[in-house]
């Protein structure tokens, strides 16, 4: 039961559209008698404000790779596991880099190599009482395209990165805007197309990053590109009103396509998926009644409502068992399983997104994050490559 | 809210320990600092009425020649503040008023000054602009790679290309800036892997160079940095990085070798992304880092060399790791409005 003190705490979450959708926020409003704020940016945005304005946040709601830039600076205090109710449900995947033992050790900033609080305040692997952010929704991500209007240049049946880059879809192709995102599209599709070789797609070395943007800018002058999105709504109007036949992609923006009738397929690369993975952080200044709030908000997240919602918008979450609960079997068959829907299944709206027959993209929850080629990553050269990123952009 | 990361955005303040007379882009002249000082000795009453004032002492008190001094009184003059009268000199006295005039002796303290600070101190051309333009320099490497346009940065700092190439010469040895035949100024950019290189000169070096230059440092000098390590919640952040200073630069700085000491100036990289990444983002210092240089400053001031020089290496260690990843913080940093003479290579 909500305490009288809780009412008057308002918690403030800072983070994308991604996850704060207006129903998660009423919702746990209701549940847990708080008084919560969302604060929606872009991705960069809101991992700059976090950084620079420590004070404006109570939860901080991103992707793990954003870890190192909030944690160095000192923007979040470790989470106390002892706290986190249903710690323990939590698979392996953000324990250990790997959903199934057998499973591929996708590189970049798998979300292990930043979780658990060592011994000299740093972040890492090795398995500790606290950890830097909770691990909850996952995805894993590739792109998205028009087969009636790209399938006369490729074959369905292997779908690759590749396509991205391809002079065949001059004037089509849209990718994410944010370096630590939409680079490594960039990344996998020319090494796909084998215009470039690198040494470590996770990694890229100064010269790798030269090479890749006057390469990209060499094609942006061509005409190749459409377009750069940073929030899928944005990519959701590329798509529907500004003639983009491919491009990167965001789960959500499907509920778009679909409203519009788009015919439209998520690929299954050959070359693996970009996979990504959010959590929540704690303020490093939450304290007192807010400190409350913001765990009985995190444990929240993990008590399966939510993440039944993220699954609707093509979203895992860390402990899938509790929102099993929260989700018809034929929803479960289709989103976490990768069966054929048996019936026509809800979207985050409730209207029908996802017709009955439909098979997900990659397969099921283990085989779609058991292929994951890289995870979005801050790489060590990731300041000279957001610089040299920022230039692309900007080219004409 | 983080007044000072958000309040300043990516500017970079000016460094508090510049004083203003050094100030680039302001040419300060003798005969303008003489005028003003005695402008302002007569205002506070401190000089005596028809106080007589002649050339040659009153450039002795102020450490110049005669000529600026006599710039200075024709200007008073003028401005109605001394007088001329029958005799050598000018006299202390509102133009109009009847004043005798009074010959005292001259010096510091019938010229209103300070006993100790009367001397003007003009810094050369190229020590007047070097500040500001290590400090721009520094900060725009952590954005890319940089040409520096030499007419154009003659004209901010008003200075010739003798002083301007001087300067450039001097920040090309403390590794800022690069030079190659024929080829312009450059600078940056501040990348993973120039600190790597800069870590991995300095793990080679520095501790071999503390082992020979700690047994010449000044006893007080180790003292004092012991006493401002003393506590850790007073350090603050322009405290650190004067710390940070002394044991990375002075710590090494009496090793008889001249080339390796010139090697390890050169290393700056990783003092670049620290006093960026502490200036910008507000935290908390360190508890780690100022153990680390605890550490070093026990084992000096006990003149164990050999395990300072050892506590110099672990601090080393885990600074590297430090810098990658505040190096990684500083891509959100919004790009700053970067001065004309800075031209980005495309």
């Amino acid at each position: 039961m909500p305490t009288p003190s809780s009412k008057r705490t308002e918690l403030r979450v800072l983070g994308t559209s991604v996850t704060l959708t207006e129903a998660v926020r009423k919702r746990a409003m209701a549940d847990l008698g708080l008084r919560i704020h969302f604060e929606v940016l872009d991705g960069f945005d809101a991992q700059r404000q976090a950084v620079m304005e420590q004070g404006s946040f109570d939860v901080y709601d991103q992707w793990f790779h954003s870890v190192d830039c909030l944690w160095p600076a000192g923007a979040l205090q470790a989470i106390a596991l002892d706290r986190i109710a249903h710690w323990p449900e939590v698979n392996a995947l953000p324990k250990t880099g790997r959903l199934a033992p057998d499973s591929r050790y996708g590189q970049g900033c798998n979300p292990v190599t930043r979780l658990y609080v060592q011994a000299d305040g740093s972040v890492g692997d090795a398995p500790s009482a606290r950890i830097s952010m909770l691990p909850l929704t996952h995805n894993a991500d590739s792109f998205v395209y028009l087969p009636g209007e790209v399938s006369r240049l490729f074959d369905t049946t292997q779908e690759s990165w590749s396509w991205l880059v391809s002079p065949q879809c001059t004037g089509r192709v849209a990718l994410q805007a944010d370096a630590a995102i939409g680079a490594l599209d960039a990344v996998l599709a020319l090494r796909a197309s084998g215009e470039m070789a690198f040494r470590d797609i996770s990694n890229l070395e100064i010269e790798e990053i030269d090479q890749m943007i006057s390469l990209l800018m060499a094609k942006k002058k061509a005409g190749l590109f459409r377009g750069f999105w940073a929030n899928y709504a944005d990519a959701a109007r590329m798509m529907i009103d500004a003639r983009v036949a491919i491009q990167s992609n965001w789960s959500p923006s499907i509920v778009a396509y679909e409203k519009a009738g788009l015919a439209y397929r998520l690929a299954c690369p050959r070359e693996g998926y970009r996979a990504w993975y959010g959590g929540m952080g704690i303020a490093r200044r939450a304290q007192g009644p807010k400190l409350d709030a913001a765990y009985r908000y995190l444990n929240w997240w993990h008590s399966g409502w939510a993440g039944a919602a993220m699954a609707r918008q093509g979203f895992y979450i860390s402990n899938p068992q509790r929102s099993r609960a929260h989700l018809s079997a034929a929803e479960w068959g289709y989103w976490y399983e990768g069966e054929p829907a048996s019936e026509d299944l809800p979207g985050p709206d409730g209207s029908i997104l996802i017709r009955r027959g439909s098979v997900r993209d990659g397969g099921s929850y283990t085989q779609r994050m058991s292929n994951v080629a890289v995870w979005d990553t801050v790489m060590d050269e990731h300041n000279y490559l957001v610089r040299k990123w920022t230039e692309f952009l900007r080219s004409g | 809210m983080s007044p000072r990361a958000s309040d300043r955005g990516a500017n970079v303040e000016p460094d508090p320990s510049v004083s203003p007379a050094a100030e680039a882009g302001e040419r300060k002249l003798r005969y303008e600092v003489i005028r003003n000082r005695l402008r302002q000795a007569i205002a506070g009453k401190r000089i005596v009425p028809g106080l007589v004032l002649l050339e040659g002492p009153v450039a002795d008190v102020f450490g110049t020649s005669r000529v600026p001094v006599r710039k200075a009184f024709h200007l008073l003059h003028e401005e109605g503040l001394l007088q001329k009268f029958p005799g050598r000199g000018y006299m202390v006295a509102p133009r109009g008023e009847q004043v005798e005039p009074q010959r005292l002796a001259i010096d510091e303290a019938s010229l209103g000054q300070d006993a100790q600070g009367a001397t003007i101190y003009i810094p050369s051309e190229s020590e007047r602009i070097h500040g500001e333009f290590e400090r721009s320099i520094s900060a725009a490497v952590v954005f890319g790679h940089f040409r520096i346009d030499e007419a154009r940065a003659m004209k901010h700092f008003n200075v010739n290309r003798v002083a301007l190439r001087e300067v450039l010469s001097r920040l090309v040895d403390r590794g800022l800036v690069e030079k190659s035949a024929y080829a312009a100024w450059r600078a940056g950019p501040l990348t993973a892997r120039a600190i790597a290189q800069d870590f991995e000169v300095l793990l080679l070096l520095a501790p071999a160079a503390l082992l020979d230059s700690a047994p010449k440092l000044d006893e007080q000098f180790l003292l004092g940095l012991r006493a401002a390590l003393s506590d850790p919640e007073a350090v603050g952040t322009e405290e650190l990085l004067r710390i940070e200073s002394q044991i990375h630069g002075d710590c090494l700085s009496k090793h008889p070798n001249t080339k390796m000491r010139s090697i390890l100036r050169q290393c700056q990289m990783p003092l670049i992304v620290n006093r960026t990444f502490v200036r910008m983002f507000e935290q908390s210092t360190n508890a780690l880092l100022l153990d680390e240089y605890r550490a070093i400053v026990e084992h000096l001031c006990e003149r164990q060399f050999a395990l300072a020089a050892e506590a110099l290496a672990a601090h080393l260690q885990a600074a590297r790791k430090r810098t990658q990843q505040q190096l990684k913080v500083l891509a959100v940093l919004p790009e700053p409005q970067f001065p004309d003479y800075l031209v980005r290579v495309a």
